[in-house]
Order: structure tokens, then C-alpha cells, then sequence
């Protein structure tokens, strides 16, 4: 099994000499904000990423949203409303439910709710390390391996 | 506790729902595996999974979770369970502040059918965490960490965990994160005097044990092109003050309430793809070298174990997000485990499949 420890290891270390310094997400090269990268969750993507349709894809990540998009801004340009310009103080957050707040405020502490060590360490490896597959977890009759 | 928190639910259900909004989430999952109870008899199963939760918002910091779970086994009837509980999360800072502040507690109940019904549990844990952004790509944290296991039906199992941990999480070279984690734990459970077992006729004396653990966890991860994410993680765990005591069994397998507890080393590496349009492949692998604590299996076989652990998986999930808010996700796991150890019992290898449902609104 340590040949399995090295394995895991030379695979990293080929995989991040690869890749260092040709990033296209790398944050130096982005514009502002959005562009920075936060890791938090630890799967290996920018955190700030945008995700308009809120499927845990980021939008740089799918291909074919933005071209979808413009044809259909293009089609509908005739009939598009346009923003309401001059909202001065209104706070935009004020539209939103509790529940939607709530995700915001349990985004910012994602990386507070959860520890790697411990005595159960471990046992949220797989599916439950942050990389996370919904209804399938690594745990079976409610007690994790 | 369990009062306390009842009373907190109904407390807040009663005076806050003008303000409050709902939501649920459903799971399902069925699986097969071909080692259930991860030892060498390699016993063969399939189980379903159907898991329910109501959340309610009575405000924005605060989130209620009553939440409840069925796991039905085909050929180990017995090990069929139903889990109850309740939990509660606080988020008192705002967005803007560079100051977070969370904290979460819970109670599950766990029920198993008559012939396991030794391993009813009630849990209780609570936790405490703080974290703080020292600068746009530097964010320090610490918590603290309460968890109380209760064995309904027997007792030398119980065990109270007490712990903190602090970490740190930097980003360097454009996209380079590293997260740093390191915490120590305390726990008081009860070992069994070893003099005691080998005596004749036998008289079990039991003592308070005081359990001390210290973890360190270096994790880097990055992205490797637009599309794919990697996290490397090493642990680092050790006994403190380790006297190697021998503590109660109950089962051969992955239901003894010692399973979890060891110390060495581990290394996991992790992917995630986006490769496949509208979906999200995982896959990861990783490898643990454990010193678990000695157990005794009635009458007097004392089991000292060391292991070689690797697990491999990859997944596949397909998020369905609505306009309307409702959220829908199936998904797909496959998990190979193999696992050498000092005690024969223990040499075994796993392959199981599970084939997910979550619903969401």
C-alpha cells in the first residue's frame, strides 16, 4: 500500500509541474475581485467564480453558456427591458428570502464548519471531503468506514 | 440537551414565522456492496437510503434543520436503522465584516432493529468557529468542537470528544492555495483493566480512560486548466500520552464504536471535472496507515490491529437546477477499498456501487 502513497504522490507532483504558471484562472492575470482566487472548499477551483444558474458548475467551466446566452441576448434585443438605472441607497439584499441570505452567510464560513482531524478522522473522505456528490456519501447504515 | 433544543425549536417556530421561510431536501440512494461489514467474511448486501430534512429560516442568521433517515439492508435485515435529529446554525456576522462567526449544534437519535439494537446511539455535538481575513487571499480560523456519543443499550462505549483546532488558508503564484489545519482532541471513554480479562473466573473491571490527539493537515490544491480542480491533503495524527489501553468491541466490523479512532499517517488526492457538460466528475484516492486502539472480543481475545487503508472512488452527478428554486441531482459512486492489516480478521477489500437521488427546494 505504499507503493499506492507514492503513486498518489508522483501523480500530484506531474500534474502541478504541468500546470504551474499556465493556468487560465490564474488571479495576476483576471481583472479584479472576481478574478481572485479564494480556495476554501478545497476543490481545487476558484471559490469567487461566478455561477449564474446556481448548478455548481462555475460559468468559466461550461463552454457553452456564454455562446447560448448571446444568441439569445441577440434575438431578443428588440424586446429587452432595460435595467432601472438610478437605485441610489436601495439595498438589493432586501429582495432576497432568509433562506437565500443564509446561504450567503453559510458560503462565507464554509470553511468553518468541518475539521480534518480529530478522532473521526478520515471518515469523510470520498464523496464528503468537500468534493460532494449529494445523496451519495461514504457512509453506509448511517455509520462511516 | 436534547430538551434544550426542542425547546429552541418551538421557541422559534412560534415567535418568528412572519419573517421566516422554509425549505426541504429529499435523498435517496440504493447501493450494493460486495464486504458490508469491511472484514475478511466479505458479506454481501444491498441497501437503500431515504433521507428527509425540513429547514426553516426565521431569519437570516439562523437556520433550523429537522432532519430524519432509513436505511433498509437486503440480507442483513437486522442492520435496518432510522435516524431522527435536530440541529441548529448561527451565523451572526454580516457579509461585509472580515470577521465570520459560526456556530452549530445537534442531537440524532439512531435506532436499529432488535437484533443490533446494541448500537442505538444518541449524539450530541456542538461546534464553535471564528475565522478572520487578514488580507483578500489570506484568511486565518479557529473552533471548538463538542461531540457526545450515548450507547442506549449498553455501556464501556460512551464517549464524550472534546476538541480544538485552528488553520490558515493562503493563496501564492496566482492560483495556488494552501490550507493548513492543526487541532487537538480530548476524550473520556472507558477502558477495561487488562489484568482483569485474563483472570479466573473472570471479573471485567472497567476504568476511566482520558484519550489525547493532535492532527496536523497540510492541504494544496489548485486548478489544472479551466475545467479540472486537484487537492492534495496530508494528516498527520498521534496519540498524546498514549498508555494503549483496551477498550470494549462489539462487532467485527465497521459498527464498532472504536473503528474511527487511530492515529499515523494519511495522503488523499482528490479531482474535480467539469469535462462533461452540465456535470461533475470526482474522483480521488488515498492511502492511511492506522494504529487502532486494542479491543477486547469477548471472553478474553484481545485484538491489537495496525492497517494499510486505500480507497479509490469516482463519481458522477448531474446538478438540475430550476427557476423555481427547486434543485434536483442524480449521482453515481464507485468505491474499491482494500485494506491489510495485522489482525487476518481484518485483511479484506471492498467494492460497492451507489446510485443517489437528491431533491431539493
Amino acid at each position: 500500500m505504499r507503493f499506492a502513497a507514492i503513486l498518489i504522490s508522483a501523480a500530484f507532483m506531474i500534474f502541478a509541474f504541468c500546470s504551474f504558471g499556465s493556468s487560465p484562472l490564474r488571479a495576476d492575470d483576471g481583472a479584479e475581485s472576481e478574478e481572485l482566487f479564494v480556495d476554501l472548499d478545497g476543490d481545487g477551483f476558484n471559490d469567487n467564480t461566478p455561477d449564474e444558474d446556481n448548478n455548481s458548475i462555475p460559468d468559466s467551466a461550461e463552454d457553452d453558456k456564454y455562446s447560448d446566452r448571446n444568441k439569445t441576448a441577440n434575438a431578443l434585443a428588440s424586446t429587452e427591458f432595460k435595467p432601472i438605472e438610478g437605485l441610489g441607497e436601495f439595498d438589493l439584499s432586501s429582495l432576497l428570502s432568509n433562506s437565500e441570505l443564509f446561504g450567503q452567510l453559510k458560503f462565507l464560513t464554509r470553511a468553518q464548519s468541518c475539521c480534518r482531524g480529530g478522532f473521526e478522522a478520515g471518515s469523510d473522505f470520498g464523496p464528503g471531503n468537500g468534493i460532494g456528490l449529494g445523496a451519495v456519501s461514504g457512509c453506509a447504515g448511517g455509520v462511516c468506514h | 440537551m436534547r430538551y434544550l433544543l426542542i425547546g429552541i425549536f418551538i421557541t422559534v417556530f412560534f415567535v418568528f414565522p412572519a419573517y421566516a421561510d422554509f425549505g426541504y431536501e429529499v435523498k435517496l440512494s440504493g447501493s450494493v456492496t460486495n464486504n458490508l461489514i469491511s472484514d475478511s467474511s466479505e458479506l454481501y448486501d444491498s441497501y437503500s437510503t431515504t433521507s428527509a430534512a425540513l429547514k426553516y429560516y426565521p431569519f437570516a442568521q439562523l437556520e433550523l434543520n429537522l432532519k430524519s433517515e432509513y436505511n433498509y439492508y437486503s440480507n442483513l435485515v437486522g442492520l435496518g436503522n432510522i435516524m431522527g435529529g435536530a440541529e441548529i446554525t448561527w451565523i451572526p456576522t454580516s457579509q461585509s465584516s472580515p470577521l465570520a462567526l459560526y456556530f452549530n449544534a445537534g442531537y440524532d437519535n439512531r435506532s436499529y432493529r432488535e437484533s443490533f439494537s446494541v448500537y442505538n446511539t444518541n449524539v450530541y455535538n456542538g461546534m464553535g468557529s471564528i475565522s478572520y481575513r487578514l488580507a483578500r487571499r489570506a484568511q486565518v480560523r479557529a473552533g471548538i468542537t463538542y461531540e457526545q456519543t450515548e450507547f442506549d443499550n449498553s455501556e464501556g462505549a460512551d464517549k464524550e470528544i472534546y476538541g480544538f483546532m485552528f488553520g490558515a488558508n493562503v493563496t501564492f503564484l496566482g492560483s495556488n492555495s494552501l490550507d493548513i489545519e492543526s487541532g487537538y482532541s480530548f476524550a473520556d471513554f472507558i477502558s477495561v483493566d487488562e489484568v482483569s480479562i485474563m483472570s479466573w473466573p473472570q471479573v471485567l473491571e472497567e476504568t476511566d480512560g482520558d484519550l489525547k490527539s493532535f492532527y496536523i493537515s497540510p492541504r494544496y490544491s489548485r486548478p489544472l486548466g479551466s475545467k479540472l480542480g486537484m487537492n492534495l491533503t496530508y494528516t498527520y495524527l498521534s496519540f498524546v500520552d498514549f498508555d494503549d489501553p483496551v477498550v470494549y468491541s462489539y462487532s467485527t466490523g465497521f459498527l464498532s464504536p472504536w473503528a474511527s479512532v487511530w492515529d499515523g499517517n494519511s495522503v488523499a488526492l482528490n479531482l474535480k471535472s467539469y469535462h462533461i457538460p452540465k456535470m461533475i466528475i470526482t474522483a480521488g484516492g488515498g492511502y492511511w496507515n492506522k494504529r487502532l486502539l486494542r479491543t477486547l472480543e469477548l471472553p478474553d481475545r484481545i485484538v491489537t490491529r495496525e492497517d494499510d487503508y486505500s480507497r479509490y472512488y469516482i463519481g458522477l452527478s448531474w446538478p438540475m437546477p430550476s427557476r423555481s428554486g427547486a434543485y434536483l441531482e442524480p449521482s453515481i459512486q464507485l468505491d474499491i477499498i482494500n485494506n491489510t492489516s495485522t489482525d487476518r480478521l481484518y485483511d479484506y477489500s471492498t467494492f460497492s456501487v451507489v446510485v443517489g437521488l437528491t431533491f431539493r427546494r
